[in-house]
């Protein structure tokens, strides 16, 4: 091929590959973002959140309706989510205004009458598979009818066990850093200790959904939960912008568990977002619920071992607009294409962020070269035991 | 194609656009206010070097990430016809297993397995493949139409 020899405007010739940061999002996604369990709302108290840029005051009134406003008071400016609930409505903890949660103003406990534009912002909401969603949308529309995000029947049946929950604050990164692990089959083996045998992407309007197999690395061992002979099958999706649920079947030797992992999160701003994780599992035959249960509760510590190396790994590195691939990376740039539809304005999606494309790995190169370096790991591994044995006899001798 | 800073992963010649080993300039020397930056950016999302300071240097490798994307998004693609419903998508294969397929509306109105999932209220993205369009790809490889492999040497210089 010919190399065109680059315009001399362009400064010095460099010999080596610059990182492009490229240019931040000026908006948060559009699209339904996950609060947390609906459980965690209904006590009947205030509750902030760090989102989008701003505080919102989340509360549910006696009807259970989950109500979602600025939290910011229109009078002074004061913080509802520090107030409380009185007759279904938020009262201002600085002077007592009182907000109906269609953000009208319910009374002023010391006024004649409330001022005519007395209206705050409101978020609209939605409760689904036993947890709270709030709409963004930086264009003010309402969200659409027909909601991506399915709803699970395993929510709330006798033979699966509830939500386990988990929540975690990022900050020094953006939300895009777990969005594209979506496509990453290679951090798999080094943050997630998994071999993946099969990995594939599909993505299609608002889904962005990966196909894996894998096994355990055997020269690791995570307390239990990861066993040599560990096989997973898991598919895994974003319905819009920050939500995924990934079914998946866990085989230890002829043992499956079935198990449905929600991931989703939400921006505080453009360098911090709230990650939250939670786990359900199909109840064992000849376990009881509290016994699958404990067992949740320990799948659910192996995942969160994998998303703290995920945060380490977020935290320290930088925004790379110009990721340098291989073929086995997976396709960043497509996904990056699928994710951008959330960040512009509805009328200016473009058929290329939504339309189909699917992108098979083939993994065979890596599983090679990854089982060379396992068996070397566990070949140091035996080694290091059989030396600190013989130093355990020796020290028993003279010690003896 | 005009490139300014290239991939760096080549042994056998100079990344598109760079100069030879050994030829090259040494690197400008760092301007007043360079270093503090980083430490400033240290608990932003950005934290490598945005050029803020080199405007020229900043639109070359803007350029070059142009270049990038051009070459990821669209690179070594081949067109495919289904043997079954004529839809006409883009595919690259690097291995036997290694497929990429990138399909437009036109092509997606056609296939009926994954037209199907649509119509019956299911998530056409919750499907892998369209088993009649594997085969077609598969065949379009036995036939020569679909290159099996990836070429040994990229026409865009990335290896």
């Amino acid at each position: 091929m010919t190399v065109t020899p680059a315009p001399a405007a362009t400064g010095p010739q460099r010999e080596y590959r610059e990182i492009d940061t490229g240019t931040p999002p000026t908006r948060f996604a559009r699209g339904w973002h996950c609060l947390g369990l609906v459980d965690e709302f209904t006590d009947g108290k205030p509750h902030s959140i760090e989102i989008f840029g701003t505080k919102l005051v989340v509360w549910a009134d006696d009807e259970g309706q989950v109500n979602v406003l600025d939290a910011y008071c229109r009078h002074m400016g004061g913080d509802l989510s520090q107030g409380e609930i009185r007759d279904g409505n938020v009262a201002c903890p600085f002077h007592g205004w009182k907000w109906k949660g269609n953000g009208r103003c319910a009374g002023v406990p010391y006024a004649k009458r409330s001022p005519k534009l007395a209206k705050t912002r409101t978020w609209q909401t939605m409760i689904r598979n036993g947890q709270v969603f709030v709409y963004n949308d930086p264009e003010g529309n309402p969200a659409p009818d027909d909601v991506s995000i399915p709803e699970l029947t395993e929510v709330g049946s006798d033979t699966w066990t509830g939500w386990t929950w988990n929540r975690m604050v990022i900050e020094g990164s953006n939300c895009r850093e777990i969005i594209d692990n979506v496509v990453d089959m290679a951090h798999f083996f080094y943050v997630h200790f998994a071999l993946p045998d099969y990995f594939k992407n599909v993505f299609e309007g608002e889904t962005a959904a990966q196909y894996m197999r894998s096994h355990g690395r055997p020269d690791v061992d995570l307390g239990g939960s990861n066993y040599v002979d560990s096989k997973l099958e898991s598919i895994a999706a974003y319905y819009g912008p920050s939500y995924m649920l990934n079914p998946m079947v866990q085989y230890y030797g002829g043992f499956a568990i079935e198990t449905i992992l929600t991931n989703c999160h939400y921006p505080r701003d453009a360098n911090s977002f709230v990650l939250m994780f939670g786990v359900m599992a199909k109840i064992p035959d000849g376990l009881t619920t509290a016994q699958a249960e404990k067992m949740v509760g320990k799948i659910t510590k192996g995942i969160e071992v994998g998303f703290l190396q995920d945060v380490e790994i977020w935290k320290n590195k930088t925004r790379i607009e110009n990721p340098l691939l291989v073929e086995e990376d997976g396709p960043v740039y497509q996904l990056r294409r699928w994710y951008e539809q959330f960040y512009v304005d509805k009328a200016d999606v473009t058929d290329d962020m939504t339309q189909r494309f699917e992108y098979e790995i083939d993994t065979s190169k890596a599983v090679e070269n990854w089982n060379i370096e396992v068996q070397e790991n566990l070949r140091r591994k035996q080694e290091e035991e059989a030396r600190s044995e013989a130093e355990e006899v020796g020290a028993g001798t003279t010690s003896g | 194609m005009t490139r300014t800073v290239g991939p760096a992963d080549r042994t056998d010649a100079p990344p598109p656009g760079t100069s030879p080993p050994g030829t090259s300039p040494p690197p400008a020397p760092l301007p007043a206010g360079h270093l503090p930056t980083a430490a400033v950016r240290r608990g932003s999302w950005a934290k490598a070097p945005d050029f803020a300071d080199d405007p020229a240097h900043a639109a070359a490798v803007a350029r070059a990430t142009e270049c990038d994307r051009e070459h990821y998004l669209r690179g070594g693609m081949t067109e495919i016809e289904c043997r079954t419903c004529h839809a006409c998508v883009l595919v690259k294969k690097t291995s036997s297993y290694h497929t990429s397929v990138q399909w437009n509306a036109q092509a997606r109105a056609k296939c009926n397995e994954l037209e199907h999932i649509r119509r019956t209220g299911g998530n056409p993205a919750l499907m892998p493949t369209c088993s009649r369009m594997s085969a077609s790809i598969d065949h379009g490889v036995a036939e020569g139409i679909v290159p099996a492999e990836s070429p040994a040497v990229d026409p865009d210089g990335y290896w």
